[in-house]
């Protein structure tokens, strides 16, 4: 469904008392990206898409609006700024590389109650991107059936709002071979953060999943972490500091520490299976029943 | 906790970077870069081909926490030091340039290569818009360490020896396939270096009963194999025998099914030693030996460790089994049976016993010898 808004009719009058004026769209809801598209004015449908998330995302989608991915192609960094969706279902490898070593591959800096959404992308460092996907400010972030691999000085998902409370999911997404760490969950200033994390593979990282609000004064961060592999990490598989979290039907093998709980508080359900790592709990669990 | 312990563990942001440090790249550097459109595709990702790609950098200037012999220790990184990425071809083309103006520009590669069935193998392949068409010609004439092949749609795209830091991804185009006919040859062999990160993703992996085996992993720092099916060869799978140190190795969603001999065997040679995840795997049907064999045999390293989760070894020889005393293997949520020998092996080898664990939650039964053939030690959930 692509909806043209109304400046569509703007052009139209303007077409009448000038023939010659070009018409530019003012923006799409749903606007096509595609590895043969060309970035222009009058990209976006799906028989004329845009080549890159960064152009699609400045000049043509409308905040809340999606950009879809049309056909697999290397899209490119981008930095959104608004409640947006990036849908690639299933057509093929959607590609967002971040090659330079200070730079995130996908940085979020959104208004309070934005919406973002990341679904399908296969996000990759090559070894020297700073960081995968990096939340600065917004209302929720979703990241579904993603891959975030090989970003080498900052974290693979790295939140980090500053203030409210935001909102966060992730699931079944491969996080693995970053060489400092797989997910950080670390509110700063007065935020907090909620969220689940399923179906994740969090392995081969420094860290695989870290939850830390100690730099910050919200004290509402609570993670509840399921079906999870965090394995193999070099120092430590799920590590939480000043939050609670919550950890059921998960794997940690093979780290520094399986769970190291520094502070704050974590909840196991005895379903967890924490074998092979130099210390398998470094602190203290708290054992919770199911419902 | 960790206080007591002295590990400083503690992330902190630091003037926007996360003071988060470990032993492993204690000692990488951060290297300088451009990043400029590639000249002929006009995509923003890496940097131009065209362009020299030697960068210097600088080692963080921060306390460094490291870990030796087990303790947390601390030093202060801030060296220069030179890195060349790969590189200095683009120079060499440059020159001839200025020499020869009706020299063909050659690209030094691209962090993203495009290979289709409807692709040519050509200097300037690599583009979704002209890949090229083979893995093999991509990976040793376009694609830059570190990067990316990408399938861009169904076909066949041959076996491919790997010789550096390297991703294959297959997101859902249709049949990715690659075989291997030759009975002394495998279909993808890894040969790589020590810190360098493999991934396959999505492959269709054949051996038509006559290609020896499926994946090789000779040497290299991670191997990753997700969403492939590794199938019908004359002897195994997937076969990890890297003999340098530690290698990781995480097998998901995975079938490794129909070899003649093995569907995974896990032997590392020399001082190597594997760790490893198994989730959600399917390795039945491997006739003559094992679903999953784990040997500490043939190694003096003791750090093996392979953990199987949500996976089904059944009807082979033996579902899985372990030999050796520096081998240690976990087991949660696996289905074992219909094996010919035995469900579950742990066997004294030349180097003792493996130490295996269970949750209690397999499912091992109508194996036709013993279900379980040794010993498991059981763990309780946390």
């Amino acid at each position: 469904m692509t909806k043209l808004v109304s400046f569509s009719t703007i052009a139209a009058v303007m077409l009448v008392s000038s023939a010659a004026a070009p018409v530019t769209p003012s923006g799409l809801y749903r606007v096509w990206v595609s590895g043969h598209g060309t970035d222009g004015a009058t990209c976006g449908s799906p028989t004329s898409p845009c080549r890159t998330l960064q152009y699609a995302h400045d000049n043509i989608v409308l905040a809340k609006g999606e950009i879809d991915i049309l056909d697999p192609a290397g899209y490119g960094a981008v930095t959104i700024s608004k409640a947006l969706s990036i849908v690639n279902d299933g057509v093929g490898t959607a590609g967002v590389q971040q090659a330079t070593a200070s730079l995130a591959a996908i940085t979020i800096n959104a208004g309070a109650s934005d919406a973002i959404y990341l679904r399908g992308l296969n996000i990759d460092g090559l070894g020297t991107g700073a960081s995968g996907v990096l939340f600065n400010s917004g209302g929720s972030l979703a990241v579904a059936n993603c891959v975030v691999r090989h970003f080498f000085s900052s974290f693979g998902v790295l939140i980090q709002p500053s203030s409210g409370t935001t909102l966060f999911s992730i699931s079944d997404t491969i996080i693995s071979d970053n060489s400092s760490g797989g997910i950080y969950i670390h509110p700063i200033g007065t935020a907090s953060a909620k969220g689940t994390i399923t179906g994740v593979e969090a392995s081969r990282n420094a860290y695989g999943i870290a939850v830390d609000a100690n730099a910050s004064t919200g004290t509402a961060t609570f993670v509840l972490v399921s079906d999870a592999n965090a394995s193999n990490n070099v120092s430590v598989g799920i590590y939480v500091g000043s939050a609670e979290v919550a950890i059921t039907r998960s794997t940690a093998t093979g780290n520094g520490d399986g769970v190291h709980v520094n502070s704050g508080t974590v909840y196991t359900y005895g379903d967890n299976r924490i074998v092979g790592n130099d210390t398998n709990v470094s602190g203290v669990l708290t054992s919770v029943t199911g419902n | 906790m960790s206080g007591a312990r002295g590990r400083g563990h503690d992330l902190k942001l630091a003037a926007g970077w996360p003071a988060l440090n470990h032993d492993r790249d204690s000692k990488r550097c951060f290297p300088t870069r451009e990043r400029a459109p590639d000249p002929r595709t006009g995509a923003r990702e890496g940097p131009a081909r065209d362009e020299p790609r030697k960068a210097f950098c600088k080692c963080l200037p921060s306390t460094v926490l490291w870990r030796r012999n087990r303790t947390w220790q601390t030093t202060t990184a801030n060296k220069e030091s030179p890195m060349t990425r790969p590189v200095s071809f683009s120079t060499i083309a440059a020159v001839m340039l200025v020499s020869s103006a009706a020299a063909p520009v050659t690209p030094s590669g691209l962090y993203r290569v495009w290979v289709s069935g409807h692709g040519t193998d050509g200097a300037s392949c690599g583009s979704p818009t002209s890949p090229c068409r083979t893995l093999q010609y991509a990976h040793d004439n376009i694609v830059l360490a570190s990067g990316e092949i990408d399938i861009l749609d169904p076909a066949g795209y041959g076996a491919v020896t790997i010789t550096k830091a390297l991703s294959i991804v297959n997101d859902g185009v249709g049949t990715a396939g690659v075989q291997q006919a030759n009975a002394s040859s495998a279909a993808i062999t890894i040969n790589a270096g020590a810190s360098d990160a493999i991934y396959l993703r999505g492959l269709n992996i054949d051996g038509l009963g006559t290609g020896q085996d499926g994946i090789v992993f000779n040497s290299g720092g991670s191997l990753t194999v997700t969403n492939c099916v590794v199938r019908h060869f004359a002897q195994t799978g997937i076969l990890v025998q890297t003999h340098n140190g530690t290698s990781l190795l995480s097998i998901s969603n995975t079938i490794a099914s129909d070899n003649a001999v093995n569907g995974i065997d896990i032997t590392p040679s020399k001082n190597g030693s594997v760790k490893g995840t198994i989730t959600g795997v399917d390795a039945s049907r491997n006739a003559a030996s094992y679903g999953i064999w784990v040997s500490g045999d043939s190694t003096s390293g003791t750090a093996t460790f392979v953990m199987v989760s949500d996976s089904n070894l059944s009807s082979n020889g033996t579902g899985i089994a372990a030999a050796g005393a520096g081998v240690r293997f976990g087991i949660t949520r696996v289905i074992v049976t219909n094996n010919s020998v035995d469900g579950v092996g742990t066997f004294n080898g030349t180097s003792g016993v493996p130490t295996a664990y269970t949750w209690g939650d397999n499912r091992v039964s109508g194996n036709t010898r013993l279900d379980i053939n040794g010993n498991l030690t059981a763990v309780s959930g946390k």
